[in-house]
Parts: structure tokens; sequence; C-alpha cells
């Protein structure tokens, strides 16, 4: 059953990877590596993408140290599809992406002890433009349209263990494995009336690369856990599978605190902070600024309805990041407000959850181009009590 | 146990549902609209470069002719007078002339034949009148002619078989059979057909050419005073009298759409020009000898492009345009230049025609338009641009690495022998002006960055 299960959760991996899924990402996304993808389930994604630390079953992969917290084997899954709606003095238009944040796998062993594989996006690097522009010759003008798209980017593998290792306190630690492809495409296609062939050029960049991840959680009293949790990167490889050509990029060290408070018995705070030192990768893309990542986010769980074996919970939240690479030379703000649905079923051996949040990414007066979105999340998860 | 199967099946019912999300959002691909300056990603930019011979490692080119006849002509010409040119009709019916036919399921042999004609199509663009009108006679030939090998001088100009005319250069023309004059008014009234009247020698002729004991040495055309008409191909008419039915005529047509007999005549023109060699710096095309032009060009791998002091390699590039700019020259007027517009093609040579020559083994057609010659537009320098893009593609798709051969092709009139007189244009030994050149709209390989 075991083997099975993570079979399973291994096809999933391979296949439902951002690498994998087609669309069309932000137009801010497209400078530097991409855009940010965190491993958020959608019940911290209505809680304002307060994901640290939770009580309740944290099935976010920020914290390692939070698998400890299982008592039965588990898998789940989130779906994220985005509407998106650009404007901005270079660009405009609407389009749609979808990302899956998050598939990870639990297996407690011991009484004590757990094991979690989890995939899901990392940076993401899908996004399509096209213009319109005119080839000037020596006799005349040619019309033409040009595509260029960018579809995959690099997703996160993580394989980690997590212990009880005193009462109230609960350490995480793992390997992380960075893989994925960008396959960029170019098109351009003359007016009819000049029978002009057709150009179009493609190429695939591969990306490979590994880190450790480290995490804590401390709970001091039952109705609260605190938790911090942080990665290091080694070199993420880049290269053109065409020419060969590559280059190495220092990944960032990230750290996450965060925690969850139970106010009353069906309501619950969450809160947030998190820093990626995106700044230091920038040295090493010479033709990219960049920012570190700053992101704070928080809200509430109210358990709105409780029968024997059900519970229907509501969350509501906040969040604000700064995205990691820059428009304009300016960072990138992301701002949002979050709403949740959860649907614990069968004594909490099935779970769905729903998230909505919308915001604004980015603003015209700092970098000529801004955003407004519209997020759902979708989460389904088994376990094994 | 039975939690894990349950486990296990909900496993996949989840793993399926989120595949099939997956699957219906890829449905999904829409693209931002962004200013070209401000697009992210990178392509290469599609160049233009504009070569003469001097900018190629090397480009030959000439001409070959020969590979069409006054025989296979769709016309034949008739001319006298003015321009500079006697060209005589000869044909000949040797399909079956019917000596026998059925009449009322019965077959009856022919007790006479009557109402013998001539009828021939008058292409009038192409034809002037003298101011008085043109006088053509229907003669009979004295000779036994070879239609494929004929000339003004010889009556039989085959390999290895040289028969003169009997009665010097010209076709042995016998005595006049018919003769109409055309006019200007007459063309305009009946535009396709010039009825030559032979009623009076129906059974002679047609029992002559019905008796294969003899010779058919046929009929020529000829103009009596001046002018030029370009004729089609001359059609037969005459009426069978059946002996089982005297009173009945039968009329007969060769060639006809609904006989059953098939029936085509013998035709050619002969004339007393000599086509001249083409002078240094021109190649022709076209004309009633199907002059070809052959080219070699041996483009570099890296080209100069238009607007950059750098090269550019071509080669691995995508070729979305490649010409051949030709110039035409001086009209050198009739008879020798096309009195009629010619449709030009361009054709891949699989071999080394400095070598091979005319005989070089030739591929399949390059162009799917074919090019118009419009000789009524073209005046010394004027530029016709040839489609040859999958012609250099084919020779830019070559790996860098690998030999490529040059690129060699023929452009000829399509079809050939269309008109008697032939279009000249600029080779690579033509004043700089008049050369040819090479025009190519190419992208070279994009270059993806990283980030």
């Amino acid at each position: 059953m075991t083997c099975r299960a993570l079979s399973l959760a291994l096809l999933l991996a391979s296949t439902l990877t951002p690498t994998q899924v087609w669309g069309q990402a932000q137009l801010l996304g497209a400078s530097g590596l991409g855009r940010r993808v965190l491993p958020l389930d959608a019940r911290a994604r209505g809680i304002g993408n307060a994901g640290v630390s939770l009580h309740g079953g944290n099935l976010s992969a920020l914290n390692p140290a939070a698998a400890a917290r299982f008592t039965g084997s588990g898998i789940w899954a989130t779906f994220l599809p985005e509407a998106r709606s650009v404007k901005g003095d270079f660009a405009s238009g609407k389009f749609q992406t979808e990302d899956v944040p998050v598939i990870r796998l639990v297996f407690p062993f011991g009484g004590r002890w757990a094991t979690s594989i989890s995939a899901g996006g990392y940076l993401d690097q899908d996004w399509g433009v096209e213009f319109i522009d005119t080839l000037s010759l020596v006799a005349e003008e040619v019309p033409f349209q040009e595509t260029r798209t960018s579809d995959g980017g690099v997703t996160q593998f993580r394989l980690e263990l997590a212990g009880v290792i005193a009462e109230g306190w609960s350490l995480g630690g793992g390997v992380l494995f960075y893989s994925g492809q960008t396959r960029r495409r170019v098109q351009r296609a003359f007016s009819t009336e000049s029978a002009f062939v057709p150009y179009q050029a493609f190429t695939a960049i591969d990306y490979r690369g590994w880190g450790l991840s480290l995490g804590v959680e401390y709970q001091p009293f039952a109705e609260m856990i605190l938790g911090v949790a942080g990665t290091w990167g080694a070199n993420l490889r880049i290269s053109n599978d065409t020419t060969g050509q590559g280059t190495d990029v220092g990944l960032p060290l990230t750290l996450d605190v965060g925690g969850s408070w139970r106010l009353t018995p069906g309501l619950l705070f969450a809160l947030s902070f998190g820093w990626e030192d995106w700044s230091s990768v920038a040295n090493d893309l010479p033709a990219v600024t960049a920012s570190d990542v700053l992101r704070v986010g928080g809200g509430f769980e109210f358990a709105a309805l409780r029968r024997e074996n059900t519970e229907f919970r509501v969350r509501a939240g906040a969040h604000a990041d700064r995205q990691p690479f820059e428009v304009r030379e300016n960072a990138v703000w992301e701002r949002g407000i979050n709403f949740g649905l959860g649907l614990i079923l069968v004594g909490g051996r099935a779970r769905i959850d729903l998230a909505f949040d919308f915001g604004k990414r980015g603003s015209i007066e700092q970098n000529d181009v801004e955003e407004t979105f519209q997020r759902f999340s979708f989460g389904a998860g088994v376990f094994v009590r | 146990m039975k939690g894990q199967g349950w486990l296990t099946r909900t496993s996949s019912v989840v793993a399926l549902v989120l595949l099939a999300c997956t699957y219906a959002a890829c449905a999904r691909d829409e693209l931002l609209s962004v200013d070209p300056e401000e697009a992210p990603g990178r392509s290469a930019p599609t160049v233009e470069s504009l070569l003469g011979p001097a900018d190629l490692d090397g480009w030959i080119d000439t001409v070959f002719s020969g590979f069409s006849s006054a025989s296979g002509s769709p016309f034949m010409l008739v001319n006298d007078g003015s321009p500079d040119l006697v060209s005589r009709a000869l044909f000949r019916f040797n399909a079956p002339i019917l000596d026998s036919i059925f009449v009322i399921d019965t077959l009856s042999a022919a007790l006479r034949y009557d109402s013998l004609r001539v009828v021939v199509a008058v292409v009038q663009d192409r034809s002037q009148l003298a101011s008085g009108g043109t006088t053509l006679q229907l003669r009979a030939v004295g000779d036994e002619w070879d239609p494929s090998s004929a000339t003004w001088d010889f009556a039989v100009d085959s390999p290895g078989v040289a028969t003169a005319w009997s009665a010097g250069p010209g076709g042995s023309l016998g005595v006049v059979l018919s003769e109409i004059s055309v006019s200007v008014d007459t063309l305009d009234l009946e535009p396709d057909s010039l009825i030559f009247d032979l009623t009076e020698f129906s059974d002679s002729l047609l029992n002559l050419w019905a008796d294969t004991a003899q010779a058919n040495t046929g009929l020529g055309i000829v103009v009596a005073d001046s002018g030029r008409l370009v004729l089609g191909i001359p059609r037969l008419q005459y009426n069978i009298i059946p002996e089982v039915n005297p009173d009945t005529a039968i009329e007969v047509a060769c060639p006809s759409a609904t006989s059953i007999f098939f029936c085509f005549p013998q035709k050619t023109y002969i004339f007393d020009q000599t086509t001249p060699l083409p002078l240094v710096g021109a190649l022709r095309v076209g004309g009633v000898e199907g002059w070809r032009s052959f080219n070699e060009l041996t483009i570099p791998d890296s080209v100069r492009v238009i607007g950059s002091s750098q090269k550019q390699v071509i080669r691995q590039s995508t070729v979305s345009r490649a010409e051949l700019l030709i110039s035409s020259l001086q009209p050198a007027g009739p008879p020798l230049w096309a009195e009629a517009d010619l449709v030009g093609t361009v054709i891949r040579l699989n071999d080394d025609f400095t070598i091979l020559g005319p005989k070089t083994p030739v591929g399949a057609t390059v162009v799917t338009a074919p090019f118009d010659i419009e000789v009524d537009s073209l005046q010394a320098g004027s530029v016709i641009a040839i489609d040859i893009t999958r012609l250099i593609q084919e020779w830019a798709a070559v790996p860098l690495d690998s030999a490529v051969a040059p690129v060699r092709f023929l452009i000829r009139a399509r079809p050939e022998g269309t008109t008697f007189g032939f279009w000249e244009f600029g080779s690579t030994e033509a004043p700089p002006a008049l050369r040819p050149f090479l025009r190519v709209v190419f992208t070279p390989d994009t270059e993806f960055a990283f980030p």
C-alpha cells in the first residue's frame, strides 16, 4: 500500500508540476527567473498565505517540521488557476495561468517521526506576448506579427524527515531538488501579401539544482504553535539544451517565521513572515535587477459548522509579497485579500479546501505596468488514521 | 487494511480529478499585447541582403538553346516584308482521309469528295497587316519534308540526313490552290476563321492524300505581298458523297472533336533568319529555339546585410524570401524580340552545367507562381524579380559543418516556343546597372539568452 501510494504521488508529481502545465503567466513574471511560486495549500491560501505553522494539519510544504504532527499517512494536492488583467504603458490584456503549487505525501512512523515527499512549483516561467511591427526593407514595408512564448519553469522536489524531539518541539529537515525546463519559442508571421515565409525559433532551457531545508516548530501551550523554517540552495545550473551553453545561479537563502493561535475552540489566528535573499541572485544575472523577497500574511479560520464526522470552516486573511525580480528597476509588490472554505469529511480522513484571493501586482507609477488578479485554490486530500 | 484500500481508491479519484482539471486548463492560451520595444524575451531581427556577382564566391551564367522548334510551337508564323523576315507555314494531313463511311448502318465507299477547305485561326493581337491588307496564298508543296527538322534551306535536316529543298531555299512551293485577302476589317469581322476554299481540288487532293503509296507533301501558306500573321493549327473540312446515297453530303473535319478517327495535322513554319548568339553581357529566354538561361550561385556562409557593417550568417537561417533580380536589356525590336508576353519559370539543375552543358539533368520546377515577362512594359533596366526562395532555403538548410553545392537553376519560358522572338536580360558580364542581383530576406537563428 505504501509503495503504491508513493508511486501514485510520484506519477502526480511528474505529471502536474508547473513545468508541464500550459498557460501564460504575468508579464511581470517574464523577467529574471520568473515568478516565485510558494508551496502553499488551499487552506493556507485562505488564511492570508500563512502556512509556516498551523493547527489541525499543515498541508503546505514551507516548514519540514510540520510533518511531525501527522498521525496518519496522507496524500493531497492543490491546483491554482489564476485570472489576470494587465494594463500598462507597454502591455495590456487578460489571460489565465495554472499552477500546481504542492503535491505532498506524508508517512508517519514510529509514533514520533514522519517522512514527507512533496513536489510543487518553485519558479514559473509561463508567459506569452504578441505584437505587431513592420519590417522596413529597401523597397517595401512588410507588416508582421510576432509571438514570443515561454512555457515551463522550475519545480521543487522535497524529501524530508520530521520528528518530535522533545515535549512541544518538532524538528524537520530534508533535501531539495530543483528540476525543470523552459521551452521558449518565437514565431514571426509576415503579412500574407508579402508571401514571406514565416520565421520561428525554439529552444529549451534546463534547470538543475539542489538545496537543504530545516524547520522547527514549538508549541508552548496547546493553543499556540510557532515555527521557523529556512532553506539553503546550492547553485542552480541553467543550460541551453540546443547550444549546450550554461551558467550557474546561486539559489537564495530563505527564512520563514510564523505561527497560529487558537483563540477559541472554533477560531484560529495565523500569521507568517518570509524573507528570501534574491538580491544576491542578481549578481549571477547581470541583465536582471532583483529585490529580496519579503512577505507577510495572516488571517483567521473559523469552524462554522461541526457534525459528528464533518466540519465546515470559513477563512479570511490578507497578504503582501515583494516579488523577487524587478520591473523598471523597481520592486514589484503583490497585495491581496484572501478568503477560503474548508470541508473536513469522514472524521478527518478526507478534506477539501477552496480559497479565493484577489489583489494587485505592481503599479503603473513604479513599474509602468500593473495587473489585477483573481486566484482560486482548490485542494483535496485523503488520510489514513 | 480497510482504511488503506479506501485511501487507494480515493487517491485515484483525486488524481484523475486533478489531471482532468489540468488538461482542461490547457485549452486556455492567451497572449498579452505588448509594444514591440517592450516585449520580453528576444528574437533575431529579420534582415535583407542584396548581393551582386562580386559579393558571392562565384556566379556563373550562360545560355543554351534548342529546347523547342517551330514544329512544336502552338502557332505558325507567316511573314513577308517588314520586319526583315520571310516566314512560311507548312502543314499536311497524314491522318486517314475517309474513303468510306457508314450511311444508315451500311458501309459505303465515297462516290466523290466535295467542298474541300482549309480553315485557319488568326491570333489577331500578334498579327500585323499591311495598310492595304495582306494577301495569303495556299500553295502545294513540291517536296517531301520532315515537320520536326524542316528549315528554310532544308526539307529534312535531322542528324545524318540533310535534304535541301529541290527548288532552293524557301519550301519548294508549287501552284497556288487558293488565295484570300485579309484586311483589318476582315479580321475584325471574322476573328478566327480564314477559309481557303479548295472545292475544285476536293477530289484530286483528297484522293491523293488518301493514297498511301504517294508522298503527302502537304500545303503551304505564304504572304504574297507583305504583312505578318500568327496562325493557329489548320483544320481540314470536306464533304463525302457516299455511293449508297449520292444525295447526301456528310461533312468531315480534321481535327475534329467529334470524329472517332484520330486526326491531327503535322505543321511547322520555316523562316529565312538565323538567330544570332547573344552578345556578351546578355542572357536570353524564350524564342522559337527555346533559349534558356543557366545560373550557378556560390553563396558564402556569411553575407553583408543592408544597414549593418557586420556580416550575418545566412546558412542555417530562415529564408523568408529570395529573389533573383534581373534587368531587361534594350529590346532588339522585331522580329528577334519577343512579339508577345512570356511566362517564365525556374527549374532546378541537378548537376554542373559548366561540364554537361545543355543536357544537364533538371529537377522539379521550384516556383509555384511563374513570373510574367510583359514585353510591352519592358524597357532597358526594367527589373523582374524571380522567386527562388525554395532554392535558397534548401541551400541554407545544409548544416554549417557539411559541404554544400552551389545553387544551380535555369530560367525558361513556360511553355517554350510560344513566341518567335526572345527576351534578353543582363548577365554577370553586363554593365553594372544591368547585372543580376540576389536579394535575400532572412532571419538568423535566435540566440536565446539566459535570464
